[in-house]
């Protein structure tokens, strides 16, 4: 839990309280005890003729002990609440995996065989080793390839004519020729037709099969 | 003749033998890590991140197949592999177990997957049905195998949800004119039975199968992988969100944020550092650097999940040599938004708060060099023959120059 810890001068005595809520208690209960023996000890001194003087320290010293009781159940709950600083509010790197797995619906997929995933992160904090980040893109079609293709053909340099043949990638490959249209696909065996007419009119297509 | 869009049409790329397929990806995603690594800053205090698109390692047939009866092939590590996926792992393994890569982490696309299940039929062409469907990326962290016991450094990100361009639907027939018709995967007039079926066709399937991937979680962290279930995890004490794709769009990280935060901040996410992998929570203050993987998707204002002057960057496997752009107020439907767009995107949030007023800024990062992966011309189209078309752009690197981390 908490480590750091802080000194709280209570009249003449020190009582170390640490910053957790347990510590906080028992340093609640230390003070509490210490000033049962000095309120015991006055008592004591009290049978004896006392002053005035004494009667107003020993109502001062109540007072403060008072006070202290109520300092320590405040700094209590303080340092149990987000208002401290050094609070470690639940992350969900220290939730434990196993227990989601076996409670949760949220189920962990996929857990490494050959190492045993940590049940809580390190509570240091990470180290970053990358300060940047280049990334490197690779540029390659990997769609499938275009049964036809466009070629113009160079007959005339004014009047440039586009024919269209089949690719030669797709030949011995008609089984799996496939046609995309409107997110939709399909395939035909070419060997049945020699030419093909495609049109499309709005949504509509229409296909003439010539030959 | 032939009229229209022609990226309409398509047909998956891929090797007809498994085992070269998945080599040949691996020879390519090799290549673009040594040029990365070639360009990237050395500075120990630098983590880099090398981040490929979505559906990389996808196969002739639209998905990997998960086999139980497949013949097992001994690894370089020694490792039997009986399936495409454990190859494909294998291999980015060796990759990342470089000291070279000590501050690298890498997130390698992502991996489409069928398991295929045998099914008793008379037509023996259909004795196999596709009923598991996987998405996910392989995200690794770089490490020395000689002082690192590689604890805590791989990890499998799954995508949740299934994208309608995810998988293409093979049609029974060409005149069969209702094309939005779903297929019946048990029709004989299907030609080819190894062509996995649209799971998203599938009765409207809309999410992985998601139960059995589960399953294979045990098999998968017998190697030493973790799940990043919920698109979150922290590295090294960096808060990073992952997402793929159409997960992005529904804001996966995000829901996962706040539902974590509604039901009393519970949802336990794995922390990576110093060889060790431990369970946290999600930090409160969210991702420092976001990251998407791709085919077909921006960064949306709506999901981001960044921390105070955090960055997110998307790589896509479609529209990836796009350049970078932004646009405020175009879209009607959100007209105090902001929209981004391009092949490598790179945004940094910051949050302002007045007295009277809570806003996000958004500042797009168009600090980066782009480099053809190869240099020679048109060696590319040699390189990546039979595995990615060769007709669409080449392949490049977007190097971004390095962003500070916010603490």
């Amino acid at each position: 839990m908490m480590a750091s810890t802080e000194e709280l001068p209570l009249l003449s005595h020190k009582v170390v309280c640490r910053e957790d809520a347990a510590h906080v208690m028992s340093c609640f209960f230390s003070i509490s005890s210490r000033h049962e023996e000095e309120e015991e000890e006055e008592l004591s001194s009290a049978s004896a003729p006392s002053s005035t003087n004494n009667y107003y320290d020993r109502r001062i010293n109540m007072l403060k002990t008072g006070i202290m009781h109520v300092v320590c159940i405040l700094l209590g709950y303080l340092l149990n609440t987000s208002y401290n600083p050094l609070y470690k509010a639940p992350s969900p790197y220290h939730y434990s995996s196993q227990y989601y797995s076996e409670q949760s619906s949220i189920k962990i997929l996929g857990r490494p065989k050959t190492t045993e995933p940590s049940k809580e992160s390190t509570s240091s904090s990470p180290s970053y080793h990358y300060t940047r980040v280049q990334t490197i893109s690779f540029q390659i079609y990997t769609g499938g390839a275009p049964a036809f293709i466009n070629s113009e053909s160079s007959t005339s340099d004014k009047k440039k004519k586009k024919k269209v043949h089949q690719n030669p990638e797709c030949k011995g490959r008609e089984s799996n020729i496939c046609l995309l249209f409107s997110q939709r696909s399909c395939y035909f065996q070419l060997h049945r037709v020699s030419f093909i007419f495609l049109s499309i009119h709005t949504s509509t297509l229409i296909w003439n099969v010539l030959g | 003749m032939y009229s229209g869009d022609t990226d309409e049409v398509q047909c998956y790329l891929g090797l007809h033998n498994a085992t070269e397929d998945v080599m040949q990806r691996l020879s390519i995603m090799t290549d673009a890590v040594e040029k990365a690594y070639t360009l990237s800053n050395k500075d120990d205090s630098i983590l880099k991140i090398f981040l490929a698109p979505e559906f990389y390692f996808r196969g002739i047939n639209g998905a990997f197949e998960f086999t139980i009866d497949e013949e097992e092939m001994e690894m370089e590590d020694g490792r039997k592999c009986s399936s495409d996926m454990c190859q494909i792992l294998s291999g980015l393994e060796q990759i990342v177990a470089d000291v070279r890569f000590e501050n690298w982490l890498f997130l390698f696309g992502t991996v489409i997957a069928s398991e295929a299940t045998s099914r008793h039929h008379q037509n023996h062409l259909h004795n196999k049905k596709h009923d598991v469907y996987v998405n996910f990326a392989p995200l690794y962290r770089g490490y020395n195998p000689k002082t690192s016991n590689g604890v805590g450094k791989s990890f499998i990100v799954p995508k949740r949800y299934v994208s309608t361009a995810d998988f293409l639907t093979p049609l029974r027939d060409l005149t069969n004119r209702s094309i939005f018709e779903l297929l019946d995967d048990a029709n004989d007039q299907i030609s080819d039975p190894k062509v996995v079926p649209n799971p998203f066709e599938k009765g409207a399937k809309t999410k992985y199968g998601y139960e059995k991937w589960i399953k294979y979680k045990d098999e998968l962290t017998s190697y030493g992988y973790n799940m990043i279930e919920y698109g979150w995890i922290v590295l090294d004490n960096i808060t990073f969100s992952v997402e793929i794709c159409l997960d992005h769009l529904v804001h996966r990280a995000l829901q996962t944020y706040l539902a974590d935060v509604v039901t009393g901040s519970q949802t336990l996410i794995p922390s990576s550092a110093n060889d060790t992998i431990s369970w946290v929570g999600i930090p409160k203050q969210q991702a420092q650097i976001s990251l998407v993987s791709s085919a077909g998707m921006d960064v949306i204002v709506g999901s981001l999940v960044l921390a105070n002057g955090g960055y997110i960057f998307l790589q896509d496997g479609v529209e990836g040599n796009l350049p970078p752009s932004i646009q405020y107020g175009q879209d009607q439907c959100t007209p105090y938004e902001y929209e981004f767009f391009g092949g490598s995107q790179s945004v940094k949030r910051t949050s302002i708060i007045s007295a009277t007023d809570v806003t996000f800024e958004y500042e797009m990062n168009f600090n980066y060099i782009d480099y053809n992966l190869y240099d020679h011309q048109n060696y590319w189209k040699e390189k990546l023959r039979g595995v990615f078309s060769g007709t669409k752009y080449q392949p490049k690197l977007t190097v971004y120059a390095p962003v500070s981390i916010t603490y």
